[in-house]
């Protein structure tokens, strides 16, 4: 999870690759050395550069009411987004979604990673594999299995009917949405979490204590500033993931809860407003860039990937 | 701080509950796969093979796995071996250059996948690719930035001084590459194409925006079939899968440490 | 300002016993050290005390009172970490009023407080520095007013200074006495540098293993070392082994393979009872009390003489140290001479000298078991 390491309060930048074979090699091995990146690069380009560009470009085309698109230029698709109370909804809802799922998974996720901190090494790694091992398996699949946990006719449901209590609501409504995202992305919440407290050394927060501060007191004077990188990397994966995820909403969700992605799968396949899909989805991206970008200012620090 | 008497802890009670609350999911494929019923209750009334024994009737279900798997393989082979490639080849970079390229290898692990969708559906119209080339294609591109990290964290731990020293006596460029540097490095490409291919194999959105009527991977699967029908035999492969999984990796991760270790003490 | 009192604490990790009921008293206002090699469980006495860790059985009890039940915070006990454990996101200012904030003093005396308590230590205008930016001995004294700055009732100190080079130890050791001394807090002090405890404490406990070995003023253990491991540790060179062969009165002739046969001095009640003739003993020769004896000097009652052989002389600046031998007996004894001298001239690598010390140099360290 070299993905996931942090910084402690600002020291260390990103350390320079190996410098030194690199100077080492000849002038014509560095030239076809480094060309040897170019097949990736053209990979990227092509299938990731052009895509987004084409998405760019399309997303200026007019409309046409009835069906289609014309290659005009115009902002109205734009300007639609920003106007239309039916878009401005579901993009409010949908970042309303990802930060109250941020927020979720760093508190529930906090106490567990700063447990596995707390305890000798070979005994974390035992649980982290068991946090781990779900990663390996497809959102989807576990969305598949949530449904058979939550639904009316499942575990927990009939559960509380075997013992008296009534059935709850758990799926087809923004409960379930929230439960599958959490579901899927408690572990990056605690990884990241995990790798900065470690970082974090013990005779501080003893300190702390000697000084009079409680348990909860040292956690939000000494803990929290000094993981302040662990908390933005796992803020951000969460975000990020929640913002551009299809497949928990549409599932857990129900087609009706209305959330970005559904609506752009659904202009998708009517295949008629793509231009609007593409602006849809320049505005998403906008808007996770946004949020990232601030995430990374309020919390001043490194956060390495 | 004080902690009472008896190994007993409330905070441990909350890991475990963390954790069984991370797991359920797979558990509940796991029990639906052996449960005589449809749905999964509680009590659960087990014990029955049936829908093992539905999976392997159906048709459908398999040839969507086998999608998967034709369309996960290659992507995760040429993501491996572009992504070490540059990996490699970046080393050569002078600081802007290697910062560049750092964001370029990374970049389709930032943006989410549904906006590449949107905009791979219009390409692959434009040259004319559909169905399996075509999610094979942006499968190797979004599994790309998993090889680079990974195998660039690995070279990274590398003292440049092995590779020198093969050069020294009397290596080739390519020799000195292939047979100290990646050898070294192995364990860490392993876990790349690990990474590349659970990133190909679990992908919804680009799957679906792509798929034909041919092209149809497990997860589109999947995905029908939540909404068309109940089918529990899913748990069954599943479950199956998963099993093959965690075989994979713990037979792994006895491998693993102890090549680490065993670096460390060579060098 | 309040004395502390340790009994039959005992503390095992994983089945590893670091304090073996260990019991002591530190008086009001008293520096008390804990002496000891590493790893003999005196950190782990001091975070018992603090609360840190809890003992599995014994009592900690402050003004005689039991604190074991109070959690650490509410100890209201000073504690100064071995690598100071400053807040690193916080300026030397806040990390030193962390504590007031902890315990509700109003903000308005924040600054005042703060600017005494760095004046005393000698850091004034440090306010808005961050630890990072601080040297050593410098992360050193802001532990310390993090600390005094709650007026606590008790400090602990964990081997505060061993993170600093041996010329600033030296003045840091008077600097943290005289502060101590002039607030008057009870200070309990770790260390393993008999050195440091010797010259700052009211007391010494000196432990290995998790035991209390012996327990005094730092004259006491110098000077009257119980057992070898303290003579040992002491820095006590000449120690030997022989038996009590005649006893005459107070005063005892001990025969020994390693040294001609020495005479001493029983001094009390106790070792006048406790050692006959035929007892096996432990004893020493101060090696400050050996002098070079000119032949001019004649014999005295209260003293002894022996001629022996340097074997080696090493010159060290402001004295040389002497390694001489007797005949036909197996032991070294060690001393120091000045260096230089303008009358006579010093004894070289093969001289014999004639060495002297009085009876009262020669000290019993205990029986042999």
């Amino acid at each position: 999870m070299e993905a996931l390491r942090c910084s402690s309060s600002g020291e260390g930048k990103v350390r320079n690759t190996n410098h030194g074979v690199g100077l080492m090699w000849r002038t014509k091995e560095r030239f076809i050395g480094g060309s040897l990146t170019l097949p990736a690069s053209i990979l990227i380009i092509f299938f990731w550069v052009i895509p987004l560009i084409i998405l760019l470009v399309f997303s200026f085309f007019k409309v046409v009411p009835g069906g289609g698109f014309i290659p005009v230029f115009t902002f109205e698709n734009y300007a639609k987004i920003f106007t239309d109370p039916f878009y401005l909804t579901i993009l409010y809802r949908t970042l309303i979604l990802a930060i109250v799922v941020t927020i979720l998974a760093l508190i529930i996720g906090y106490p567990v990673a700063y447990k596995l901190a707390r305890v000798n090494p070979r005994k974390a790694s035992f649980f982290l594999v068991l946090i781990i091992v779900p990663f390996l398996t497809a959102v989807i699949f576990r969305a598949f299995g949530l449904i058979y946990v939550l639904g009316n006719r499942g575990v927990i449901n009939s559960f509380l009917r075997y013992i008296g209590v009534g059935g709850i609501k758990l799926i087809w409504n923004w409960t379930g949405v929230v439960i599958g995202f959490l579901n899927t992305l408690l572990p990056y919440a605690i990884l990241s979490l995990y790798s900065c407290i470690t970082q974090v050394d013990r005779s501080l927060e003893e300190a702390a204590y000697t000084l009079g501060a409680n348990k909860l007191r040292t956690t939000w004077h000494v803990v929290l500033p000094l993981i302040k990188s662990g908390i933005g990397t796992g803020a951000i994966f969460v975000f990020a993931i929640v913002m551009g995820t299809f497949e928990v909403p549409a599932i857990l969700g129900g087609m009706r809860s209305g959330i970005v992605e559904s609506v752009l799968i659904q202009q998708q396949i009517a295949f008629v407003h793509y231009p609007m899909a593409s602006a849809l989805s320049f505005i998403l991206l906008l808007v996770v860039a946004t949020v990232v970008a601030i995430l990374m200012k309020i919390l001043g620090g490194e956060i390495k990937l | 701080m004080r902690k009472t008497g008896i190994k007993f802890d409330l905070s441990w009670i909350y890991v475990w509950l963390v954790i069984l609350f991370l797991l359920f999911p797979l558990l509940s494929i796991l029990f639906l796969s052996f449960s005589k019923t449809i749905y999964l209750e509680f009590p659960p009334s087990l014990f029955s093979i049936q829908w093992y024994k539905d999976m392997v009737h159906n048709r459908r279900l398999l040839n969507s796995f086998f999608v998967s798997l034709r369309i996960a393989i290659p992507a995760t082979l040429l993501a491996s071996f572009l992504g070490t490639l540059a990996a490699l080849a970046s080393r050569n970079f002078g600081r802007k250059l290697s910062n560049a390229s750092h964001i370029l290898f990374v970049a389709p692990l930032i943006v989410p996948y549904i906006i590449l969708a949107t905009g791979m559906s219009r390409l692959a119209i434009l040259i004319g690719i559909r169905g399996m080339p075509a999610i094979t294609l942006a499968h190797a591109t979004i599994a790309l930035p998993y090889v680079f990290l990974l195998v660039n964290s690995g070279l990274q731990l590398l003292p440049e001084s092995v590779e020198e020293a093969a050069r020294v006596l009397g290596a080739g460029q390519f020799t000195a590459v292939w047979k100290v540097t990646l050898p070294l490095i192995r364990p860490h490409i392993f876990v790349a194409t690990m990474f590349a291919f659970i990133a190909s194999f679990g992908e919804f959105i680009i799957a679906y925006i792509l798929s034909t009527p041919y092209a149809t991977t497990l997860t589109v699967y999947i995905y029908g079939s939540i909404r068309d029908r109940q089918e529990p035999s899913i748990s069954a492969l599943l479950t199956l899968i998963t099993v093959a999984v965690l075989f994979i990796g713990l037979f792994y991760a006895r491998y693993y440490p102890v090549q680490q270790r065993r670096q460390r003490v060579q060098i | 300002m309040a004395d502390v009192e340790v009994r039959n604490i005992s503390k095992a990790f994983d089945s590893v016993e670091a304090v073996k009921n260990l019991s002591f008293h530190v008086r009001t206002g008293e520096f008390l050290s804990l002496l000891g090699p590493s790893g003999c469980g005196k950190t782990t006495t001091l975070r018992i005390i603090a609360g840190l860790e809890q003992q599995d059985r014994g009592e900690v009890l402050i003004d005689g009172k039991e604190i074991s039940n109070i959690p650490v915070h509410k100890r209201d006990i000073g504690f100064v970490f071995q690598n100071y454990a400053l807040f690193p996101h916080m300026t030397v200012k806040e990390n030193i009023e962390f504590g007031l904030k902890m315990k509700g003093v109003s903000k308005n005396s924040f600054d005042r407080k703060v600017i005494d308590i760095l004046a005393l230590v000698g850091l004034e205008g440090y306010e808005d520095r961050m630890p990072r930016q601080l040297s050593g001995g410098e992360q050193q004294r802001v532990a310390l007013c993090r600390t005094l700055v709650l007026n606590p009732r008790v400090l602990l100190l964990d081997e505060p200074l061993s993170n600093l080079d041996a010329k600033l130890r030296k003045r840091m050791r008077i600097e943290l006495k005289n502060i101590q001394r002039e607030i008057k807090v009870t200070a309990v002090y770790v260390t393993h540098d008999q050195e440091e405890a010797l010259s700052m404490s009211d007391r010494i406990v000196v432990t290995n293993r998790g035991e209390a070995v012996q327990i005094g003023t730092p004259y006491d253990i110098y000077e009257k070392p119980v057992s070898r491991f303290v003579a040992d540790f002491m820095g006590q060179v000449n120690l030997y082994q022989g038996k009590i062969v005649e006893k005459t009165g107070s005063e005892i002739t001990i025969s020994s393979n390693q040294t001609p046969d020495v005479k001493s001095l029983l001094t009390s009640e106790v070792d006048r009872r406790d050692y006959k003739e035929g007892v096996e003993v432990l004893f020493l020769i101060r090696k400050e009390g050996i002098k070079v004896l000119h032949k001019e000097v004649k014999e005295r009652a209260d003293a002894d003489s022996f001629v022996a052989e340097v074997q080696a002389v090493a010159y060290l600046g402001s004295h040389s140290e002497y390694i001489c031998t007797f005949q036909a007996k197996k032991g070294q004894i060690i001393f120091r001479s000045p260096a230089t001298s303008e009358d006579s001239e010093l004894p070289g690598r093969g001289d014999k000298v004639r060495l002297g010390w009085k009876l009262s140099d020669v000290v019993l360290v205990g029986k042999v078991k």
